[in-house]
């Protein structure tokens, strides 16, 4: 009896972390569950598009609508950076980079992988496209691709999506993402923001100020 | 008996709930709070069943907790980051150090996490000269204060506008009478530079998501990621109950979280992270760890009673609706969750003993049962940690006297009318004020009992 508890405790002893918690939640006493129910049927919307723009609009979002991506480009250059310029003071012309080849002659372009993020550090404006969009909360999927940080690090961001690919909830968009590599990347709502003073809301925190969406027809 | 923890939050709490100034910074909040919330759920066409389903994935999780984790690990590992488990407070600091050293880390960036509060990372690493800088615009301030977090979503509730436009003027030279987008925007130019030349990112995680490996963080500022892109590690500290099975249940979670928390459909970043950088990727961390805190989690797991005090998802619902923290604050707590969740889990996590006194600071009203967005049924855990403190003799002496004397006489008829007010007066003034505490006076018991009264009132009414 006495060298079994010896041994018990000489265990203890060389027993890593992992096995210590995995042991301590064994020894809870877990009952056998099953799965859940479902929730019920997720709210659908007789026009997802406008109601996605409605909810942009709401947290701060612009939202335009273009035909091709000439005409985001020309919309841009005639209309929408004029307009930031303003808006936010800037008089130098504006640093625009783009993951988008179509805004090639606009933008900077992003395809060397070897690329240093730190020298994205001054850029004003990120052009990228999101994969999907979201009714109910105008969220935008934004997959990892490539380059991680410049949809933060910019000053102001500007999205392109496909308006078809306007879901209603976030339960069709994880149907739609699966497990595959999409499971990398953001949801993204809205310029950045915080209500950490007196819960007043200020727009642009850490990450872009501003944020455009182009719904593409 | 009480210990020295009870009796600092006795006092702290007597001198907060007279704090008026205090007082109304919090109310003024905690309304704007409540507005943007009723807002914000009016997005559910059937709130209750979501809440439900919350709740029921969260039990599977905790009943699962063994198969579960592992399925998190080996998924995390396939792509490609590392996994450290950690007991305790001790083991969590070691080994972040141990990585820190490694890498040779001078100055870290961190993303507003509660578990890093809870193994006190901070205090830790500047006894080892790391420099960490807290980079949520809340978290920031009340760094810079030299002060704890007061909520566990809103850090510098507590603080006015003028109170930060002061301490940005005394630190930052700003205008005396700044406003809050100045502030924001101070804030936003100094933490900046720090993403760029941190060595280390460190987080916390609102879910660990088993089936593919990956964690889930939601905020608003993007911080967190501008905190996990730029250095070159990433470590995410993280409590074992923070797991969900699937990557699809977080359609469920964010939005829950999101509305509970500020009362907004979505928040506006939540990013899934899976890994450390991979090929054709130009930038991320070239290292990811998640570090798995149990540090007390599975003590509270084996009772199996209150175990559903894990099913949390630190929405800080709880804090706004309970009017005991709206008087006494988050700083009297003097625990790293404070509020209704605070006090149901932190005697499990921290040792009944000296935290025990918790679970009387409620006045069982129920509404933070009504709000918890996972439907944990709070006042019902504080009554159960009540009984367990009573049933393992932990409560005062003096009071456990008093009860059982008062439990006996106040059952019977003729021993209340017995004693005349005069002595029950003394006898509770005796035995109770202590729990009562000194700024109330205790309200003085009639001279005639109630049914002596009736019986009198009656009788002159039959003259009549
Ligand atoms: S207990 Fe419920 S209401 Fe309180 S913070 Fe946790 S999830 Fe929110």
């Amino acid at each position: 009896m006495r060298s079994a508890l010896f041994l018990l405790f000489t265990f203890e002893l060389f027993m890593s972390s992992r096995d210590k918690i995995i042991q301590a939640i064994k020894a809870a006493a877990l009952e056998e569950v099953p799965l859940p129910a479902a929730v019920g049927n997720p709210i659908t919307y007789e026009d997802p598009v406008q109601k996605f723009s409605d909810v942009a609009k709401a947290v701060g979002t612009s939202v335009l609508e273009a035909e091709s991506h000439q005409a985001v480009k020309d919309h841009l250059m005639q209309t929408y950076i004029p307009e930031v310029q303003t808006r936010w003071g800037l008089e130098q012309p504006l640093r625009m980079v783009s993951t988008l080849p179509e805004m090639e002659g606009l933008a900077e372009q992003i395809t060397d992988v070897a690329l240093d993020p730190h020298s994205l550090e001054n850029v004003d404006m990120a052009i990228m496209s999101a994969q999907f969009g979201v009714a109910e909360n105008s969220a935008l999927w934004v997959p990892e691709t490539m380059i991680r940080v410049l949809p933060f690090i910019c000053q102001h961001l500007v999205l392109l999506v496909d308006s078809r690919q306007i879901l209603n909830n976030m339960h069709e968009a994880y149907e739609k993402m699966g497990l595959g590599d999409d499971s990398f990347g953001a949801f993204i709502a809205g310029p950045s923001k915080t209500a950490d003073i007196e819960q007043s809301l200020v727009l642009g925190a850490h990450g872009p100020r501003s944020l455009a969406i182009y719904l593409m027809a | 008996m009480s210990t020295k923890t009870a009796l600092d939050f006795v006092s702290a709490s007597e001198h907060k709930a007279f704090d008026l100034q205090h007082r109304k910074v919090i109310n003024f909040n905690i309304d704007r709070y409540d507005n943007a919330v009723s807002n914000g759920l009016k997005q559910w066409n059937n709130l209750e069943n979501a809440k439900r389903k919350a709740h029921s994935i969260k039990w599977r999780v905790m009943e699962n907790l063994d198969k579960l984790l592992p399925e998190f690990e080996a998924n995390f590992q396939k792509n490609g980051g590392k996994v450290i488990w950690a007991n305790d407070t001790v083991e969590a600091q070691r080994e972040i150090l141990t990585i820190l050293r490694r890498v040779q880390a001078k100055k870290i960036v961190k993303s507003k996490s509660m578990v890093t509060e809870e193994i006190e990372l901070n205090a830790f690493l500047e006894n080892n000269q790391i420099q960490s800088v807290e980079t949520d615009l809340g978290e920031y301030i009340v760094q810079l204060l030299g002060q704890k977090p007061y909520h566990i979503v809103t850090p510098a509730m507590h603080l006015s506008l003028a109170d930060i436009a002061k301490l940005f003027h005394e630190k930052f030279d700003t205008p005396e009478n700044a406003t809050a987008e100045q502030l924001t925007l101070k804030a936003r130019e100094l933490l900046r530079e720090e993403y760029l030349l941190a060595d280390v990112g460190i987080t916390g995680a609102n879910f660990l998501i088993a089936d593919t490996g990956s964690i889930a963080i939601t905020e608003n500022e993007g911080n967190a990621r501008l905190s996990t892109s730029f250095p070159k590690v990433h470590i995410a500290i993280v409590g074992i109950e923070k797991l969900i099975p699937s990557i699809n249940d977080l359609d469920l979670y964010w939005p829950l979280l999101a509305n509970h928390g500020t009362g907004q459909r979505l928040t506006v970043y939540n990013t899934i992270l899976s890994g450390p950088k991979r090929e054709g990727e130009s930038d991320g961390p070239e290292e990811m760890y998640v570090i798995l805190l149990d540090n007390g989690r599975t003590d509270l797991l084996a009772q199996k009673e209150q175990r559903q005090g894990l099913y949390c998802i630190r929405c800080g619902a709880c804090l706004n609706a309970c009017p005991i923290y709206k008087n006494v604050g988050g700083h009297s707590y003097g625990t790293t969750y404070s509020g209704p969740i605070g006090s149901i889990i932190t005697p499990h996590m921290k040792g009944l003993q000296e935290f025990k006194h918790l679970s009387y600071a409620s006045s069982l009203c129920g509404k933070c049962t009504e709000v918890c967005p996972v439907k944990i049924d709070i006042q019902k855990m504080l009554l159960l940690n009540r009984r367990d403190s009573v049933k393992e003799g932990f409560s005062p002496q003096v009071e456990q006297w008093g009860w059982k004397t008062f439990a006996k006489v106040a059952i019977k008829r003729n021993w209340i009318d017995f004693f005349n007010g005069k002595w029950k007066n003394f006898f509770l003034k005796k035995f109770f004020t202590k729990a009562w505490g000194s700024k109330r006076t205790l309200p003085p018991i009639a001279q005639t009992s109630f049914s002596k009264q009736w019986k009198e009132q009656e009788k002159k009414d039959k003259t009549y």
